[in-house]
């Protein structure tokens, strides 16, 4: 049974993704596979340039991709990163953890920065709730924003800083 | 526990269903409520995430559902660590 997977999602750059990426493991030396190859290395000073990290489609909302890391033949975590597209918002620098903790089924997306979860019966399912509950959420919050409490107002700040809202022609 | 307790109101307008709260002239909290079939017991995943949106740690959410919290100590809870004001 793998660790659990989380997924961790960057929009920009491989060698920017990758950074981030690498602070959020537990581990410095390392092997990383990716759907488009594989990284060798201390991965604080790896660069990515001639692989592409994310490969974002247009034709979902959001999907993620298992990216294998492994330091040993015995310790590998399975990690996800998650393309959110296409749904009226561009979301900067996302880290969105999906896991099933308690084994029961459910699998859990949520991310760092606000409260927003999702769940369903595949990963896939929990990521398409979560993303279609953050943008509902922020929008609930940004409605109300003179009338929250201290707790929301930070998370809608925290949303505000991440979300960005793309013009629709 | 959030409708009869809390006194939440459950908005399902929109994709999801969210109990929210609006207490002495802020909106306290807003809890989303997963609706799948294999949902009808919280597995710790949810509790935590439900805890989470509620402000507390998940032995506290727990106790909120079975009734050592009360609403009060919720409140003064929640005032006690910023979240209202």
């Amino acid at each position: 049974m793998p660790e659990l997977v989380h997924c961790s999602l960057q929009m920009g750059n491989s060698s920017f993704a990758l950074s981030n990426f690498a602070s959020a493991l537990p581990w410095d030396d390392v092997s990383i596979k990716t759907p488009y190859g594989v990284m060798s290395g201390s991965i604080g000073t790896t660069t990515s340039n001639s692989t592409q990290f994310i490969s974002p489609s247009p034709m979902k909302a959001a999907y993620a991709e298992t990216v294998e890391v492994q330091r040993n033949s015995e310790e590998r975590l399975f990690v996800q990163h998650t393309v959110i597209n296409g749904v009226g918002f561009n979301v900067a620098y996302l880290l969105v953890l999906t896991s099933d903790d308690d084994g029961d089924g459910t699998w859990v997306a949520s991310d760092l920065f606000s409260n927003v979860y999702g769940a369903g019966e595949s990963q896939q399912q929990a990521i398409d709730d979560y993303v279609s509950g953050l943008i509902e959420h922020f929008q609930w919050l940004d409605s109300r924003r003179e009338q929250l409490s201290p707790g929301l107002r930070a998370e809608l700040s925290e949303l505000s800083s991440r979300l960005r809202h793309i013009a629709t022609t | 526990m959030l409708r009869n307790k809390l006194e939440a109101i459950l908005d399902s307008s929109k994709d999801h269903r969210f109990y929210e709260l609006y207490a002495e002239g802020q909106w306290v909290f807003r809890t989303k409520v997963s609706t799948g079939g294999k949902y009808k017991s919280l597995g710790d995943d949810l509790i935590a995430k439900m805890a989470k949106q509620c402000f507390v740690n998940n032995k506290q959410f727990i106790d909120l559902v079975d009734c050592p919290m009360s609403k009060a100590q919720w409140v003064a809870h929640l005032k006690a660590n910023g979240h209202i004001v």
